[in-house]
């Protein structure tokens, strides 16, 4: 069984087809990469596939739950980081990561586990809203990592960050245990490190889908 | 946890804006400073008269709260929103009518923190009786109740929208008037000196409203949340 499944999805925002028919399938512990300019569909495909959204059409399955009828089900699968830090800034990293990890059977050996991962341990107690752009985006994946998702969704992982950083990333993310990993991005070069199937999206289609 | 009870998971919602809010004290402080300023100028508005008008101190009291819970709740949803934390909540996976029950939890501790405030400093310069400071309570925390559920249904209404802040203070008159109405009755029959089995009827309707919005905002919830 696929991990991810997506037949004949389609997202219309008004009169705009963010997806028009997408049909894709992704393996347990496949990294693939979605590509494409702005506007193409790689942040809808992705909240589709986190069930943030429902396809206007078709249907999204995420290890065998449907999106849209099990959306918990498929959160509790899924580990998303999006365009932008879901962190409080009000909270230290610690006390954001034991309010998410407070919704998943989380342990406090997974608590260390992530800030050990994520080279996070000397900002645990600095509160989010201190922290740098890429520590912020460092404790958004440390959170997304908390609950052990089977399917991590990293929406434009790689945008406003220095190469160091996503030296980093690329780093912390390569040790990933049989996730299956779906990364947007702009850069083709910069995801190349970490995936190995490219899905180039223009205009809500899928253009291609190739080896990178 | 995986095995968690809806209240379970609203507290736990409720207690993170707790902290946020505390954090960030000035806000709630400022809410407080409404409601003490303006109880204190009312009672400068009426210097040297000894009984007041039952309905007036009603009125003025509802006043307060309700405008408290505008500046409570306007923010309740859309500060998720403008810092994107709402999509970390959509992330959550729980019923989506968890959070709106945290957010209702949210807003009646910070209003009952407001009423508390608001009734204490009424009776120094308002000259409430003690004596119908319980039954009065009783009126308002069941009005509390119901327009923290309110506040927040509506609130998670125009969250999306521009004007927002507008938007809500439009919004929320309409639907709190079956609220204010028998709450503003109920708590000047109480201050005339009526005892509380003569606001029964009031108590009956407060109740009953709150009932039906609990019911309305849980079925309503989901399609707003979801984008």
């Amino acid at each position: 069984m696929p991990s991810v499944e997506l037949s004949e999805v389609s997202k219309h925002f008004g009169p705009i087809k963010a997806l028009d028919g997408v049909t894709l399938s992704f393996d347990e512990g496949e990294a693939v990469a979605f590509l494409g300019p702005n506007g193409a569909g790689k942040s809808t495909l992705l909240k589709i596939v986190a069930a943030q959204i429902m396809p206007t059409s078709g249907e999204a399955k995420v290890l065998g739950f449907d999106t849209v009828r099990q959306p918990e089900l498929v959160k509790r699968n899924v580990g998303l980081v999006g365009h932008g830090s879901f962190m409080y800034d009000e909270l230290t990293v610690e006390e954001n990561l034991k309010f998410y990890g407070s919704f998943f059977d989380v342990s406090p050996e997974d608590h260390e586990r992530v800030l050990e991962t994520t080279a996070l341990e000397r900002w645990r107690d600095i509160k989010a809203g201190h922290l740098s752009y890429g520590l912020r985006k460092r404790s958004d994946i440390a959170r997304a990592l908390l609950s052990k998702p089977k399917v991590l969704v990293l929406d434009e992982l790689f945008s406003g960050l220095d190469q160091d950083a996503v030296d980093g990333l690329v780093k912390h993310l390569k040790v990933r245990r049989g996730q299956t990993l779906l990364v947007s991005s702009h850069s083709l070069e910069r995801v190349r490190k970490l995936c190995e199937r490219g899905v180039y999206l223009r205009a809500g289609v899928v253009e291609k889908d190739v080896e990178i | 946890m995986t095995d968690d009870s809806i209240i379970n998971i609203s507290l736990r919602l409720a207690a993170k804006d707790l902290v946020i809010e505390l954090r960030r004290a000035h806000e709630f402080m400022s809410i407080l400073a409404f409601a003490l300023t303006s109880i204190l100028i009312s009672s400068f508005a009426w210097r040297g008269v000894l009984v007041l008008s039952p309905e007036v101190v009603s009125s003025t009291l509802w006043i307060v709260i309700y405008f408290s819970s505008i500046l409570t709740l306007t923010t309740s949803f859309s500060r998720e929103v403008d810092r994107g934390t709402i999509e970390g909540l959509r992330s959550l996976p729980c019923p989506s009518y968890a959070i709106l029950i945290g957010k209702m939890l949210y807003g009646v501790v910070i209003l009952f923190t407001v009423l508390i405030a608001t009734i204490l400093s009424s009776t120094i310069f308002l000259n409430i009786r003690l004596s119908v400071i319980p039954n009065l309570m009783i009126v308002f925390v069941v009005g509390v109740i119901d327009l923290a559920i309110v506040g927040s249904i509506v609130s998670a209404i125009v969250m999306y929208s521009e004007g927002k802040t507008l938007l809500l203070s439009f919004l929320f008159f309409p639907v709190s008037v079956p609220i204010l109405i028998p709450g503003t009755q109920a708590a000047g029959k109480l201050i005339s000196g009526m005892v509380l089995l003569e606001i029964l009827p009031e108590l009956r309707l407060l109740a009953a409203f709150l009932m039906a919005i609990v019911a309305i905002s849980i079925l309503l919830f989901r399609h707003v949340f979801i984008e």
